[in-house]
């Protein structure tokens, strides 16, 4: 008998279920960070909402490169279902800290999918994934960041507007 | 055409000349393609049947599935379902094991 699950799919099925489930998390993040621009934008925190709006972007890509993958493999990707994402904040400090708690949230899920690929020897996925593992190393610096101003600035109003001013640099430079 | 898994009332097959599957329920035969198979079994897996049992709306205890690009459907008791779910994902498990002969047997170079 032919291999044919092999001849048409390079991904077995665990695998293949695990970046469902990722492609569903980044989906959910973006909508997440979708909503906490327009929170930012409504307390005018324009360089917040600037960078939320960014990020938000940046999770959408995130889930396309893994829906791709999938595809491309010869398995099925699946558009994901997304719940309404939190839009009450009390403030911007909770903000940034929902966001790291996210990235952490990730950064473990990709983790969890390296380990996963690494059991079942499948050596291109764990390649394709190193990439998020860097980038997540990067977003959780970023984030890292910010949240020290507010240690380092308090969270008077006036501390709050020279936070947002730094988000800005923070998005333009990466973390560093 | 080879026979990969089969349930009291159902029997997937696999055809090597064709490259396809052929799954033979209630004398039907439906032919699915590598793709269509994996669908299949997953949206098998997410029928919700505790909602199935619990609503009394009508039409509650039935699901329909649609198979082949929406050129036909499923109609499934939770009987069938709980059935199905018994095939597919015992004939993935030959598919894994068939896999593993492939690559032991016919692939391996040590
Ligand atoms: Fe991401
Ligand atoms: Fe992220």
């Amino acid at each position: 008998m032919k291999d044919l699950m092999r001849q048409r799919v390079g991904v077995q099925e665990n695998i293949m279920s695990l970046l469902n489930k990722q492609i569903k998390m980044e989906a959910q993040a973006s909508a997440t960070y979708l909503a906490m621009a327009a929170w930012c934008e409504q307390n005018s925190f324009d360089n917040s909402a600037a960078f939320f709006y960014a990020q938000s972007n940046e999770e959408r890509d995130h889930m396309l490169k893994i829906f791709h993958y999938v595809s491309e493999v010869g398995g099925v990707a699946v558009s994901p279902e997304i719940s309404a994402p939190k839009s009450e904040y009390g403030s911007l400090r909770e903000v940034f800290e929902t966001t790291l708690e996210h990235e952490i949230a990730v950064t473990e899920s990709i983790h969890q999918i390296v380990g996963a690929c690494r059991k079942a020897n499948d050596y291109a996925a764990e390649n394709f994934l190193q990439w998020f593992v860097k980038e997540q190393v990067e977003e959780e610096l970023t984030v890292k960041r910010i949240l020290d101003y507010f240690e380092m600035l308090g969270e008077e109003p006036m501390a709050l507007l020279m936070i947002d001013e730094r988000v800005a640099k923070v998005s333009a430079n990466g973390a560093y | 055409m080879h026979l990969v898994h089969n349930t009291n009332n159902a029997k997937i097959w696999q055809s090597d000349i064709e490259n396809c599957f052929y799954f033979d329920f209630k004398g039907q035969q439906y032919k699915l393609n590598v793709c269509g198979f994996i669908a299949l079994k997953t949206k098998l897996i997410n029928i919700d049947i505790e909602e199935m049992i619990i609503s009394d709306e009508l039409g509650a205890d039935i699901a329909i599935v649609p198979l082949c690009n929406d050129e036909r459907l499923l109609v499934l008791t939770i009987d069938e379902i709980l059935e199905l779910r018994e095939l597919f994902p015992g004939a993935m498990v030959m598919l894994e094991l068939n896999s593993i002969l492939h690559s032991r047997v016919y692939s391996s170079t040590l």
